[in-house]
């Protein structure tokens, strides 16, 4: 003990001073590495949102396309040509594949990610070394997430007609709106390395003046 | 000598003496370190660099963090900015709006949705787009004479309350007011937050 005491050569000072310089050059670099691994994350994160806003964008242009040009009013004495309606260019089927995308191909997820669309939104899922990343955007247009015949289908067994021209629903407005928003809370899973059919569809509605239609678009694979 | 200047300079020649102290105080202070040669802090000196580093990287992470905020403060109007010009444009076009010019948008079709007997009309006018989107149309001639605002129906009251975060995007668009006049005017979309987004 006094020998400890007369020892004026400072090691124990050396020791601690040294001691805590490696710590805080540990927490230093730890804080670093982690800053990088997070904006790693970041950067996958905003990669999956760009490429929801992508396919989000693609819907919604197909809405936005003629909107309404078609939906006008006509008397059902007159002679209406569904084919030449239905082919016109703005119901032409559009695709769109994710896997055609660079966002896509650059992601580290390979084929795990989920893809999921609803009436409301459209959702990418995927995990990367234990961390989950998921990206939602809603839609500005109405969507449904079938096609075309089951759509026709599921008008048939809700009002009794199909919505086409020919057979136009005859129920209150707010009624069919609220049954196509029922039809859209569906989920409907999407093979992301097959293409994914974009179509607008109009849904003939019968009124006491004529008949008018609201469009809807349909994505199915 | 009035009040008011005996209490200015009093208070001047204060905070000037105040001044004068502290920068004798900081030059005797100085002094002293640089003739001090017991070598105190020079053991240490690592220990300072490194405690200057960390000091330096934490300032580093905060200026990130507040720029990562101020961007997720701004997300909203960034993120759907786009969607609102998409409406913008396709609603600009809607044969709803119009009626026997093709090209202008009708005072008479405006009238009518923005007023209470339009209901049926708006409720047709925003079948096609989803409920996700909670917006409304205001359209008003180019010295603001004139000027509609079209809102859904069935929306809660405070939907449109004016503190609620949004983002707007008007295009130019030729109002008929009747069948010999018609002026420029624009369409602006205004895109309400909703409270899942």
């Amino acid at each position: 003990m006094r020998n400890f005491t007369a020892d004026n050569s400072a090691w124990a000072d050396f020791l601690i001073s040294k001691a805590a310089l490696i710590l805080a050059s540990i927490i230093l670099f730890a804080g670093l590495f982690h800053l990088v691994a997070d904006f790693k994350d970041f950067e996958t994160q905003k990669q999956l949102d760009s490429l929801a806003w992508d396919f989000q964008n693609a819907v919604d242009k197909v809405g936005a396309k003629n909107f309404q040009e078609k939906v006008s009013k006509w008397s059902p004495q007159d002679s209406f040509d569904e084919s030449s309606d239905e082919s016109s260019d703005q119901f032409k089927k559009i695709s769109y594949c994710f896997n055609e995308k660079a966002g896509f191909r650059n992601l580290p997820f390979e084929k795990d990610l989920k893809i999921r669309v609803s009436g409301e939104y459209v959702s990418l899922e995927a995990e990367s070394d234990g961390r989950s990343f998921s990206a939602v955007r809603p839609f500005a247009f109405r969507v449904l997430p079938f096609n075309e015949s089951v759509l026709q289908e599921k008008l048939h067994t809700g009002f009794g007609a199909d919505g086409n021209p020919a057979s136009p629903l005859t129920d209150d407005y707010e009624e069919i709106e609220a049954f196509i928003r029922m039809l859209g809370t569906e989920e409907a899973v999407l093979d992301p390395e097959v293409n994914i059919s974009l179509r607008k569809k109009l849904i003939y509605v019968k009124e006491d003046e004529g008949v008018s239609a609201f469009a809807c678009i349909l994505i199915y694979q | 000598m009035p009040v008011s200047s005996f209490i200015s300079s009093f208070v001047g020649n204060r905070i000037s003496s105040i001044l004068e102290d502290a920068n004798k105080f900081v030059m005797t202070t100085f002094k002293l370190m640089l003739k001090d040669e017991q070598g105190v802090l020079e053991p240490q000196s690592d220990i300072l660099s490194t405690a200057l580093a960390v000091i330096g990287f934490v300032v580093f992470a905060a200026l990130l963090s507040q720029a990562y905020l101020g961007y997720e403060d701004r997300s909203f109007a960034l993120e759907n900015y786009e969607s609102a010009s998409l409406l913008a444009d396709t609603l600009a076009a809607a044969p709803a709006l119009r009626q026997e010019s093709p090209n202008m948008l009708s005072a008479d079709s405006l009238d009518k949705l923005s007023g209470p007997e339009g209901v049926k009309e708006r409720e047709k006018l925003f079948a096609a787009f989803s409920g996700n989107y909670l917006f409304l149309i205001e359209i008003r001639t180019e010295e603001e004479l004139c000027q509609w605002r079209i809102e859904p129906v069935n929306v809660e009251p405070d939907s449109f309350a004016e503190g609620r975060e949004k983002v707007a995007a008007s295009v130019p668009v030729v109002i008929e007011l009747n069948p010999v006049e018609s002026v420029p005017g624009t369409l602006t979309v205004v895109l309400y937050k909703t409270a899942w987004k």
